[in-house]
């Protein structure tokens, strides 16, 4: 299936919804391309910064990307303090200008086509195990090598490390 | 993540508004969060979440504000230390005591495959299951798979080793496995206990107590030491040379140390023993554990054994006590001034008696000649036993007269002195918990939990029951019990 379609279909099969909670400050603002936020392509992706999940608490978690669907893709950031947010790290809905997205999470390149993807998003969090599942898979119709984390029944969430 | 500044209302709800400090904030909220073996979440029932719900105060006393803001960040928090790191931990431990999965799974009363799955399955065990494990095994399940040094120290496998070594000392139990696992299990106990009684604000009076460690030279015997030691200990409790109406609400409720009754089936010749647990600061808390087989059914010997049991407490210095120490009948009956009692039992001999009953005291209440009503009226007054009793009317006068002939003294505790030390022993509203976690504990855990302090899945760990047990009319019922 083409990305474009795969992402319609899931479009139909989930809800859009805002943000649990209502950014504060410059987390609503809207990160551009010069801002460094990106819209997902075919891979291999070009220019990204390689890093890899944590596998602990206290483990390295190198060159996190955070990353949410809405109605015009998937964009993603790395998160790294950013000028134009005042020297903080970039908030999920710096992706979407506090507006509604399906859900969010987590994404690591290994490589230009292998990523890793959590649904570890406080403010669109994954509503289920399956919307995660179906949301990785949009990935993969990227033409990426996909990860998902996984889900988490003890917590009912996504998981969030290796 | 953490940017240096924590709205605190974000991470603990909108109780938290206002308040600038997150204990405080964790304190007054009514948020709850959930743990896996894996990770912290926010407790959202709609997402049925399987694993140990905790309260705010719990998971930030645990875990810290900068993991409960992840949780709110990314949904949920990494706690996972290691891969495999809590079975690991767990089956370390077990082994380091040298109990098999059976006996394990009976004391934590889960099916003995759980318990191997507890110990091989890693993130993908349930919680519930781990910490009950956990408990028995005298491992604090709070950091489960967060921490990887909890099981490390050699401590209770180490001192129970050495006394299974010691079979030509003066000081020598055999600890069977079941009493091993009981001294185990009142490590978790007495480490909660003492969480507990500190999150309620429950102020000891042990702190007035410094470590002695004077046993006397020759010329002045370890037992003297411990006559010396009850009437300073009297002084700084206030007690004057009246008789102490209630040993356990002394131990208890002013010293704040938890006594745990166990039947100790596998060792009905130990009284009582004293167990050093780490707190949450890694510093030291000391518990009793009173056998309630054998002598100590009689409340009069069960007062004297709680009463030796703190002489080693209070005044022992730590190198003394050791992670444990088990002391049994016999020690505690011999006469403090004679027998074969080493040093460290002479001087809590004498402590113990001496503080149940003063030897001044003792003078007024049998006065000369010394006979078998003598030794009545101070079994009576103090509420101690006839041997006790007939030895210390006869130390009181400095061993100028005989030992009165107490064998045929018939005296029994009255109900009153039943009552005032009796444990919640006879009636409990929850059936499942065992005797070594009622009493005070369970007064403690009730009150946590009434109070939002501790989470139901946490007390029903805590009281090994199921949660749906825990009713508000439960909670009310085990409170009352104890106030």
């Amino acid at each position: 299936m083409a990305p474009l379609s795969a992402l319609d279909k899931f479009r139909s099969r989930y809800s859009v919804r805002l943000p649990e909670r209502p950014p504060a400050g410059l987390e609503g603002l809207a990160l551009t391309a010069a801002e460094g936020a990106r819209m997902l392509g075919p891979a291999p992706a070009r220019g990204v910064a390689f890093g890899k999940p944590p596998s602990s608490w206290n483990g390295a978690c190198d060159n996190r990307y955070l990353w949410i669907i809405d109605g015009n893709g998937i964009p993603y950031v790395l998160e790294s303090p950013m000028q134009a947010l005042g020297g903080k790290e970039p908030k999920h809905t710096n992706l979407t200008g506090g507006g509604p997205a399906y859900l969010g999470g987590e994404l690591w390149f290994e490589s230009d086509a292998k990523i890793y993807v959590s649904g570890g998003s406080g403010r669109y969090p994954p509503a289920s195990e399956a919307q995660l599942d179906d949301a990785v898979c949009i990935f993969g119709q990227f033409g990426y090598n996909a990860a998902s984390l996984g889900w988490d029944d003890g917590t009912g969430a996504a998981k969030r490390y290796l | 993540m953490s940017d240096g500044v924590t709205d605190l209302t974000l991470v603990f709800g909108p109780r938290a508004e206002g308040i600038g400090e997150a204990a405080k904030a964790a304190r007054r909220s009514d948020r709850r969060f959930v743990r896996s073996a894996g990770q912290l979440a926010v407790y959202s029932p709609d997402r049925r979440p399987t694993g140990h719900v905790l309260t705010a105060w719990e998971a930030f006393d645990a875990f810290g504000i900068e993991r409960l803001e992840e949780a709110v960040e990314y949904g949920s928090a990494i706690l996972k230390h290691s891969e495999g790191s809590a079975g690991r931990m767990l089956k370390r431990r077990r082994k380091s005591l040298s109990f098999d999965r059976r006996i394990v799974a009976r004391a934590a009363s889960v099916p003995e495959p759980t318990v191997a799955a507890v110990e091989d399955a890693g993130a993908g065990v349930a919680m519930g299951d781990a910490n009950r494990v956990a408990f028995v095994l005298g491992v604090d399940e709070r950091f489960l798979a967060f921490r990887s040094d909890g099981a490390d120290r050699d401590g209770l496998p180490g001192r129970l080793r050495s006394l299974q070594r010691d079979k030509g000392s003066s000081h020598t139990v055999r600890v069977s496995g079941s009493t091993a696992l009981l001294f185990a299990e009142a490590e978790s106990v007495i480490r909660i206990q003492h969480r507990l009684q500190n999150w309620l604000g429950i102020e000891s009076e042990s702190g007035r107590f410094e470590h002695v460690a004077d046993y006397g030279p020759p010329t002045r015997p370890a037992w003297k030491v411990g006559y010396e030691l009850a009437a300073k200990a009297r002084t700084a409790l206030g007690l004057g040379r009246d008789p102490i109406p209630s040993m356990r609400a002394l131990v208890e409720e002013r010293l704040g140390i938890p006594v745990i009754q166990a039947a100790l089936k596998g060792n009905k010749e130990i009284a009582g023993a004293t167990v050093a647990a780490t707190d949450d600061s890694g510093g030291e808390v000391r518990g009793i554990v009173l056998n309630t087989l054998g002598a100590n059914g009689n409340v009069w010997v069960r007062r004297a054994t709680l009463a030796h049991e703190l002489g080693h407490l209070l005044f022992d210095p730590p190198e003394r006590l050791e992670n444990l120490r088990v002391d049994s009948y016999d020690e505690g009956r011999t006469d403090p001034q004679g027998g074969n009692a080493d040093f460290v039992e002479q001087r809590a001999n004498a402590f113990a008696v001496s503080f149940l009953a003063p030897n001044d005291a003792v003078r007024e209440t049998a006065p000369l000649p010394l006979t078998a009503d003598s030794v009545a009226m101070t079994m009576r007054r103090f509420g101690i036993g006839k041997v006790a009793a007939g030895h210390h009317i006869c130390n009181s006068y400095y061993g100028q007269y005989d030992v009165p002939n107490f064998e045929a003294v018939e005296e029994k505790p009255s109900d009153e002195w039943k009552a005032s030390e009796d444990f919640t022993l006879g009636f409990f509203p929850l059936s499942g918990t065992p005797d070594r976690r009622r009493g005070r504990f369970a007064y403690l855990a009730a009150k946590c939990c009434r109070e939002g302090l501790i989470s139901e899945h946490t007390a029903a760990v805590y009281l090994r029951c199921p949660v749906k047990e825990l009713t508000p009319g439960k909670l009310d019922s085990l409170v009352s019990l104890c106030e």
